[in-house]
């Protein structure tokens, strides 16, 4: 380092210290050096324990290499398999050492695997591997027909040359309702397995109508609040964000007592003879929209009020007094100016909703519940953790595309929603 | 009367009104309603009641069950919320003072993103992670869980009290004598309090009300308030299930009028 | 030792972008116990430079030094220089006692000694019955107050203050710089002042360094700069200057003949003028005579009236004269003074010593 990097106190004739540009300021280098120290750990955490964990779990959608795990060398025996006539002794010897030498629990992942594509799998690869591990010194194809007829369908080995590779289209495409055909193509299920379509279609369909809902409540609701005296708007705002500090719980054991066929809603109306029996209004899709609009109408509130708040009311009056009718004062002046807070608003609702899991499983029936249901079932009960991803990844896939939508929206002037 | 003005919005206004009332009965009745049946003396959710009685509270109070749930929700909710406050502070202060740009926003909407992503794949990416980390059934998975669930709040929370915060009070400082953490600990912390303590509260009560990442994460022994609520209402409902029900109203409730005076103490300190 | 230099800017430069310099090769000696103001427009770099000085603006080149001592690479709270801030930057959460203490504890002064300082630059600003109060309870001239107390209290030599009083109202305004310069004086500190305000850097400062585009244009006692400017620069800014174009036609000793249009007008060259080069004719306005007044004046002209404005104690008399129109004259409302009437012509004068002929902005400044 040069003399000019550190200055000398002591030297009273230091004008002549050269121009040293490059010198650190007092809140150069150092500053920079603790603000990561701040962000640091905190970004450490979120990508190990947030953005890590989610990766992972999304890429089971694709990533499949159990039966590449178990069964290595029969999968590099197959590769140049012709796939129309029966596979040769050597792929057979593969399959039969594989056996013997698999890792019972992988072993077990493999055969999961391969049953999700032929049932009866399953049972017959774990079949054969307890005939081949009896027989010490089995060899060659006709070996595996000996333990097990169905190796002479070609079929079955198809499948297992498909989920050789650790990469699979296999969960997205049943996500989707789709399959991959014998001859390569991809094409719809048959209708008696078709399920996740509706699936999808019942959420965004769900999500839809409880947005539209909230938005037509929300509208008269903000309206009030913003053009209310302070000390008013305050005490609503209270209000309205009341049950937000109430427990998810606590509000759907609330609707569950509230309208259950023996509930207080039901024998109320009973009593003023205005039903003679009980009508249903939970543990269906009534309940469903009821619970949802109770919990997400804040949400779409909060962002119209504030926008709401931020038109001055001369504009109105303005329109008014140049002679415009009510219905143009609205849709001319009033609402192009709240119309971020409406798309905020409308966004955030229905992006919620459709990751909704606890209010449908509380308060709705089998026919109404959503995406976060099945990948929850496919993760706990039926332990299909490909395919609960590959419906984690259409619920991200449908949420990134609202936000990006919503990024595309053109905003007039200043957002207004969310201060 | 004859020249009686006429206000043209204020048929209007009266119809939002009258809705505005409908929407807050609907929002607040349900949870009023069933409010005095936890008083109940019978065992049926049902008007009229039988007869008061604190017999349920006496159950919530001493049945193992309910004493167990409630003291894992309030060690989770604590932990989390003091993990989530410390890493959300420092990541505020820290975003604060980066330069605005891409990186800028990328950090900030990493640190925001657990608002915005739905629990049912927070809960099952943890659940398949835990698994192969050895978190699973652990208290510390939940922990952590709804640490990362809280953080967005006090980022938020901190990081706007900092946007408000004059930095010419920093400068103020040090031309005053004081070293750079002297100036944070005696002129930044204390003024950003409020806005921490309101982040805490919401990392607190976002913890003491989730639910769903506790259902795939929990072993047996960590049974929260909220699944002990959410078995009550699948399977038996009874009084008891709505006494829990309004102890996590109060507590709910009891943070937010926390909040809520945090926030008029430091703007009256600032007004006054 | 015997130096009485305080402050020395050596060479210092400042560019945030590397190619743009906000300060160009500053030079400037700042004495002991001295009040200097840094006055220009804004952008000039007058706000950087004490920015620099108190430790907030890296340097891009050169070096300040205080008592002979290289301060230009130290942190700010190592440099021992009070500095009030034009947001006054009062600590909100801390009262008034509690804020002037804060530079004393944070060197961490014993008690004792903090309560009696804290007690008599409570008393040196008369505000002793406020000290529990917040600084949002406060008007802005206590809150000024306090701000100079707290910057005072930890006795370093050299104040900055960056456009103190620029929140405050007129009368307020006046009212404190004399507090200021009188508090100045008694503790015999050295001042570093910044301001836009010319009225205030005359009325307070012992010299000021008038600033454009990142150089100082002139540094001088305020009677010498309003006087004797040295560039159109300086003229302009400081007070009211009739400013008119013309070409040196020649030049002897402290007087030259100046072409402006047809006429000729003997003036006084300042700086750096030479023969057939453009200059600026610097006129200020309560210099000029009118009618029978401007008889014996050593350059006299016909001017018309265009309009006759009242300020109380004085007119201001707009003409159109030397082909140039809002020429200003002002006119005291002395006894038996008539104003001419607009749209009468009237006749101009001045002498050769008020008319300086200056470097025209804009020209050679070098």
């Amino acid at each position: 380092m040069s003399d000019a990097a550190t200055p000398n106190p002591s030297d009273s004739s230091s004008l002549q210290l050269g121009p040293p540009k490059a010198r650190p300021g007092p809140r150069g280098g150092p500053k920079n050096w603790v603000t990561m120290g701040l962000v640091l750990p905190g970004l450490l955490f979120f990508l190990v324990m947030f953005v890590w964990p989610i990766a992972q779990m999304l890429s089971h959608a694709v990533y499949s290499p159990e039966v590449q795990i178990a069964l290595p060398r029969t999968v590099a025996a197959m590769a140049d398999w012709d796939v129309t006539t029966p596979p040769s002794d050597a792929i057979a010897d593969a399959l039969i050492l594989d056996l013997k030498n698999a890792d019972r629990g992988d072993l077990a992942s493999a055969a999961r695997r391969l049953n999700y594509e032929q049932s009866g799998f399953r049972a017959a690869l774990l079949k054969t591997a307890r005939e081949v591990r009896r027989s010490d010194g089995a060899k060659g194809y006709q070996a595996l027909l000996d333990a097990d007829k169905d190796w002479a369908d070609l079929a079955r080995w198809r499948v297992l040359r498909s989920a050789g590779s650790a990469y699979t289209s296999y969960y997205l495409l049943t996500a989707l309702d789709l399959e991959k055909r014998p001859d390569g193509s991809i094409g719809r299920v048959p209708g008696d397995r078709a399920l996740f379509v509706t699936v999808i279609l019942r959420t965004l369909w769900l999500s839809l109508v409880v947005t539209v809902i909230c938005l037509f409540l929300a509208f008269p609701v903000s309206y009030t609040i913003a053009s209310a005296k302070p000390g008013r708007q305050a005490l609503l705002m209270l209000l309205i964000l009341l049950p937000f500090w109430i427990s998810l719980l606590v509000r759907s054991s609330a609707w569950v007592i509230l309208l259950q066929d023996n509930g207080l809603v039901n024998t109320a109306l009973l009593k003023l003879g205005i039903i003679t029996e009980p009508v249903q209004l939970i543990f269906n899709r009534t309940g469903v929209y009821i619970g949802l609009v109770h919990v997400l109408l804040p949400f779409m509130v909060l962002p119209i009020t504030n926008a709401m708040r931020a038109v001055p009311k001369d504009y109105v009056r303005a329109a008014f007094s140049m002679g415009a009718s009510a219905p143009r004062a609205l849709f001319q002046v009033y609402l192009p100016q709240i119309w971020p807070g409406v798309a905020a608003g409308s966004l955030l609702t229905f992006v919620i909703c459709v990751g909704y899991y606890v209010t449908p499983l509380l308060i709705g029936g089998n026919q109404d519940q959503m995406l976060s249901y099945f990948i929850a079932f496919y993760t706990n009960q039926s332990v299909n953790w490909g395919l609960a991803s590959a419906l984690s990844a259409v619920l991200c896939a449908i949420m990134l595309l609202l936000m990006g939508l919503y990024a595309l929206v053109p905003r007039r002037g200043g957002t207004t929603a969310g201060r | 009367m004859k020249y009686k003005q006429v206000n043209p919005m204020q048929k209007w206004q009266r119809l939002s009104g009258l809705l505005t009332l409908l929407v807050l009965i609907f929002l607040i009745l349900p949870i009023v309603i069933i409010m005095p049946l936890s008083l109940s003396s019978g065992s049926f959710l049902s008007y009229p009641m039988p007869g008061f009685s604190m017999r349920w509270y006496e159950e919530l109070l001493t049945n193992y069950k309910w004493t167990k749930a409630l003291q894992n929700s309030a060690i989770i909710g604590i932990s989390s919320a003091v993990l989530a406050m410390v890493i959300g502070l420092m990541a505020a202060i820290g975003i604060n003072a980066m330069k605005k740009g891409a990186a800028r926003a990328v950090v900030m909407g990493l640190f925001i993103a657990p608002l915005m992503t739905p629990l049912i794949i927070m809960a099952v990416s943890l659940f398949l992670f835990y698994s192969k980390l050895g978190l699973s059934g652990k208290m510390l998975g939940i922990i952590i869980a709804h640490a990362i669930l809280g953080t967005p709040f006090v980022v938020v929370s901190v990081f706007a009290g900092l946007q408000k915060f004059d930095m010419t009070l920093m400068r103020a400082a040090k031309s005053l004598g004081a070293s750079s953490w002297y100036a944070y600990r005696n002129v930044m912390f204390p003024i950003l309090k409020p806005a921490v303590v309101s982040g805490l509260l919401f990392a607190f009560v976002t913890s003491f009300d989730e639910i769903i990442i506790v259902l795939f994460l929990a072993g047996p022994d960590h049974i929260t308030l909220p699944i002990r609520l959410f078995e009550g209402i699948r399977d038996e409902l009874t009084p008891v299930v709505i006494s829990a029900a309004m102890v996590m109203v109060l507590i709910s409730v009891g943070s937010m009028g926390l909040i809520e005076w945090v926030r008029r103490r430091s703007e009256a300190a600032k007004e006054a | 030792m015997t130096s009485n230099i305080h402050v020395q800017f050596a060479g210092v430069s400042k560019s945030y972008d590397g190619r743009t310099l906000i300060v160009d090769d500053l030079n400037l000696e700042i004495e002991k116990g001295e009040f200097l103001t840094l006055l220009g427009p804004s952008g000039s770099g007058k706000s950087t430079c004490l920015m620099m000085l108190a430790g907030f603006e890296p340097l891009s080149g050169g070096d300040i030094l205080v008592d002979q001592v290289s301060v230009g690479y130290l942190e700010p709270q190592k440099r021992n220089i009070g500095m009030v801030f034009q947001s006054y930057a009062l600590f909100p959460h801390m009262s008034v006692a509690d804020n002037i203490a804060f530079p004393l504890k944070a060197r961490g002064r014993p008690k004792a000694e903090i309560r009696e300082k804290v007690a008599g630059a409570l008393g040196m600003i008369q505000m002793d019955h406020m000290k529990d109060r917040m600084p949002g309870q406060l008007s802005g001239g206590q809150q000024q107050r306090v701000a100079l107390a707290r910057a005072l209290v930890f006795e370093p030599s050299l104040v900055l203050m960056d456009e103190p009083l620029g929140a405050l109202d007129k009368q307020l305004r006046e009212e404190m710089q004399y507090e200021i310069m009188h508090i100045q004086k008694r503790l015999g500190v050295t001042v570093v002042y910044v301001t836009h305000d010319q009225t205030e850097a005359l009325t307070m400062s012992d010299r000021i360094a008038v600033f454009n585009g990142g150089r100082i244009q002139q540094l001088a006692r305020p009677e010498v700069l309003y006087q004797n400017p040295q560039n159109a620069f300086v003229a302009s800014f400081i007070g009211e200057n009739n400013s008119v174009p013309g070409t040196v036609l020649s030049l002897k000793g402290s007087e030259c003949r100046v072409r402006v249009g047809t006429d000729e007008i003997m003036a006084h060259p300042v700086g750096d003028i030479a023969e057939s080069k453009p200059v600026a004719l610097s006129l200020r306005p309560e210099r000029v005579v009118l009618g029978s007044r401007a008889q014996a004046a050593d350059n006299r002209f016909d001017a018309v009236v265009t309009e006759v404005i009242f300020h109380g104690d004085h007119q201001r008399v707009v003409l159109d004269v030397l082909g140039q129109s809002g020429f200003v004259v002002k006119v005291p409302n002395s006894a038996g003074f008539e104003p001419p009437e607009v749209g009468k012509a009237v006749s101009v004068g001045w002498t050769i010593k008020d008319c300086h002929a200056l470097a025209p902005i804009g020209g050679s400044t070098a």
